[in-house]
């Protein structure tokens, strides 16, 4: 390399090396300039080119490689002078061509300057004839070019437009992905206050709530406490066992709870009194009150400040936390609890009162509409179901005609509006998430905004299962926006969403009018991750599982509807000393049909063994097991079958893509009054049990 | 005297190929041969002698090898067999060319120089 060169640092073209830091590094820039030459001239297109060039033998090519090596030793660009050498260097830069073909070019164009020198021409003389060496660079690029072979120049045009396609997808797409950064959703509507327009008002303008809430601040130590402050907390558990299902509970847990009980009598009075009332009245935004402090406390989180709601422009569904529902399936407990001790202490009437406050409890929880109060006020009424069977089976005299006769008219409540499932509430929030995360255009439809979406969806996973979401906000905001475009293409936009959402429900409305036995849903057609319902993530995300609520719901009415064959039992044991042979003696005196089974639509199924009746369904495997219950724990369980479960795809072989919980298998058992328990109750003499 | 652009970009290949007929040349040895038995009529730079050459390899009508065998490097280029019948042909066209040329008094002088093509045979 001449000293000019060195100096100027120039790449040395000829060589293919990169100039100065070759010498520094003391690395051959021949052998560098050797791969290169290699990989340029043995690759696939070379090979299956058809110039003549290319036909020479593999020998005769390694040949040549090794006599060019021996050339490029000699240097000859650097041997020229420093015009020349220059002038060789800038046509080859300006070809643009790829390593081998412009050590091709510099090599032909330096032998021709030596040999025009060597016959005497000047340097001047020869630079001048040269030509211009950017029109030179142009023809020799072209002309290069052209010998390429004809795959090889198909290749590269496919790159290169392939090249430019893709410059300008991304060009498009960063300018959209900016574009979208920029939109923001337009807020039309405040779903606070439309979901307060659709809400039961009662009549009195302030409903059962402040009744509740004074009812209840008795049994705060019991729901909130540690054993440390008050002890009471381990009472408070004893409670929630006891009135869940009394079977379980052992004969000290029962004392403690019942004295509770008993003791507070006059706040459970006042309880009752509250669910009674036809309207709760708890506002769908509630603003925090000093008031509700005590009770709600627990509900909020015990050592967190009460939250300060949003103002309702701000205020979307999710900020709507009902926790009142919680409050009042404590109160349904605690009614369950009396019912259980009033029975056992004799106090029939008592007992009944307090569990038909149970069904009004349930109403109050179900009065917002959202799915999840519908879910909450069926819990609450099979709470109240499970609470008259147990009594009536293990204190079968505690009820008088008159209290069965009652109670036989709780269970027939089955009002359409006692059940009805609140589409309308849901739709409002639904529809209010849509404003949220889609921008409007003025026709109902608008384009996903990802970074929305994305913290909608963290808010949701947060609720549902107080995970952290992605990560921090800033990583979130470039995913989100950086997504934004794919989004917008991909996912199903506003319009589509709120029809996909309209035609859920209206499946919904469909499986609401069939019986249990024919529910023919199938959740993966809305919900499976499948390539064309991922283009539902809206949708997916945010539509309620009402299938769940629709089972819960039927099988609810199939529940009460049981244990009015229950009562019309022991109402028949009552009046007639025995028990009927079949179900068919109850009808009409008490009892208008025998219900159906809601797995299979067949008559509920009635045994007499050895003098005692048994009551059951076939349970969720649609096997009769002759009353035999499920044993999810090992341990027979009465009602483990009782759950909804679609009809697996092979009944007899179980569904192996998702194997059945032992749960699944056996009968559930709707009435049983001799199966063993392990809870004996203290029947001698209750009332000395509570002291007096 | 120099030669339109458009005449030199038919003769040009045409002067090449004519050159290589009696054997192959490497590009200094074509670019004198070119000025010295054309007078300098049909004198090219390099930068226009090695984008043709090139050119015709590329159609086939020319192809090339590395002689190393000496100190320096060179290119050789020598006339294929599409060459030689390209050569043959445009050979024939351009006498045409020229007999139409006498007939229009362009051209004066004879034609005997089918094997001199560029020596004396324009005007």
């Amino acid at each position: 390399m001449s000293a000019d060169l060195r100096a100027a640092g120039a790449p040395n073209e000829a060589s293919g090396s990169s100039g100065p830091a070759d010498a520094a590094t003391g690395v051959s820039p021949i052998r560098r300039y050797t791969l290169a030459d290699w990989f340029g001239r043995t690759s696939i297109f070379t090979i299956l080119g058809s110039h003549e060039s290319s036909r020479e033998s593999s020998r005769e090519r390694r040949a040549r490689r090794r006599a060019r090596r021996r050339a490029l030793r000699a240097s000859p660009v650097d041997a020229l002078p420093a015009p020349l050498a220059q002038l060789v260097r800038d046509v080859v830069r300006g070809t643009r061509l790829r390593r081998a073909e412009r050590a091709d070019i510099a090599l032909e164009l330096a032998a021709h300057f030596a040999d025009g020198l060597e016959s005497g021409e000047s340097v001047e003389a020869l630079h001048a004839s040269f030509g211009d060496p950017r029109t030179a660079s142009r023809l020799l690029r072209r002309a290069a070019r052209a010998k390429r072979t004809p795959f090889d120049r198909a290749f590269l045009g496919m790159l290169r437009w392939g090249s430019i396609s893709v410059a300008a997808v991304v060009g498009i797409y960063l300018v959209s992905a900016a574009w979208l950064w920029f939109r923001r959703p337009t807020i039309a509507f405040n779903a606070t206050e439309r979901l307060a327009s659709v809400m039961p008002v009662p009549e009195d303008g302030v409903g059962a709530w402040p009744q509740y809430r004074e009812a209840m601040r008795w049994a705060t130590p019991w729901r909130f406490g540690t054993p440390g402050e008050r002890g009471d907390a381990v009472a408070g558990q004893h409670l929630s066992v006891v009135a869940g299902d009394l079977s379980r509970a052992d004969q000290e847990v029962w004392r403690e709870a019942a004295a509770e009980i008993v003791l507070h009598r006059a706040e459970i009075d006042q309880l009752r009194a509250a669910a009674m009332q036809p309207a709760l009245g708890y506002p769908v935004l509630h603003t925090w009150r000093q008031e509700d402090g005590e009770v709600l406390k627990g509900e909020w989180g015990k050592n967190n400040p009460p939250p300060v709601p949003p103002p309702p422009h701000e205020a979307s569904v999710f900020s709507v936390l009902l926790p009142q529902l919680g409050v009042l399936r404590e109160s349904a407990r605690i009614l369950g609890a009396d019912a259980a001790v009033a029975a056992d202490r004799g106090e029939g009437d008592r007992a009944v009162d307090s569990l038909i406050a149970i069904f009004g409890v349930a109403r109050h929880a179900g009065e917002h509409g959202f799915l999840v109060s519908k879910l909450v006020e069926a819990a609450i009424r099979e709470l109240a179901v499970e609470q008259i069977v147990e009594i009536l089976e293990r204190r079968p005299t505690a009820f008088d005609l008159a209290n069965l006769a009652r109670l036989a008219d709780a269970l027939g409540d089955l009002r359409p509006e006692s059940f009805q499932i609140g589409w309308s509430t849901e739709r409002i929030g639904f529809e209010d998430l849509l404003q949220r995360v889609f921008t409007d255009d003025g026709d109902g439809d608008g384009v996903l905004l990802m970074g929305e979406l994305a913290k909608y969806a963290k808010v949701k996973r947060t609720i549902e299962s107080s995970s952290s979401g992605l990560g921090g906000e800033t990583m979130e905001q470039i995913i989100g926006a950086m997504s934004a475009p794919a989004g917008a293409l991909w996912l199903e936009g506003r319009r589509d969403t709120l029809a996909r959402y309209d035609a859920y429900f209206q499946e919904m409305d469909r499986l609401a009018g069939l019986p249990l036995w024919e529910f023919d849903y199938d959740p993966e057609k809305w919900f499976d991750g499948r390539p064309e319902t991922s283009r539902r993530r809206v949708f997916t995300l945010f539509a309620p599982a009402a299938d769940k609520l629709i089972a819960t719901q039927k099988l609810m009415i199939s529940t009460m509807q049981a244990t009015r064959v229950v009562v019309a039992l022991n109402r028949f044991k009552l009046e007639r000393g025995h028990w009927p042979v079949g179900l068919d003696e109850l009808v009409p005196a008490f009892l208008r049909a025998i219900p159906r089974d809601p797995y299979d639509g067949r008559a509920l199924r009635y045994e007499l063994r050895e003098g005692a009746p048994v009551v059951w369904s076939i349970g969720s495997d649609r096997l009769d097991d002759r009353g035999v219950p499920g044993t999810p724990q090992g341990l027979p369980d009465r009602s483990a079958a009782r759950a909804w479960r679609a009809p697996p795809k092979h009944p007899f072989a179980g569904d192996s893509a998702r194997p059945a919980p032992r749960a699944f298998f056996g009968d559930w058992i709707i009435f049983d009054p001799a199966r063993p328990r392990e809870y004996v109750p203290p029947s001698t003499e209750p009332v000395a049990i509570f002291g007096g | 005297m120099t030669i339109e652009r458009e005449l030199m970009r038919g003769a040009g290949p045409l002067a090449v190929l004519k050159l290589l007929e009696r054997g192959e040349m490497y590009g200094y040895e074509l670019v004198e041969a070119l000025t010295r038995r054309t007078d300098g009529l049909l004198a090219m730079g390099q930068s226009t002698l090695y984008p043709m050459l090139y050119n015709l390899e590329a159609k086939g009508l020319v192809k090339s090898r590395w002689d190393d065998s000496t100190a320096r490097s060179r290119k050789y280029y020598s006339l294929t067999s599409a060459g030689k019948k390209r050569l043959s042909e445009d050979t024939r066209q351009w006498r045409n060319i020229v007999e139409a040329m006498r007939a229009l008094g362009v051209v004066t002088r004879g034609l005997n120089c089918a094997d001199e093509p560029f020596q004396g045979c324009l005007s």
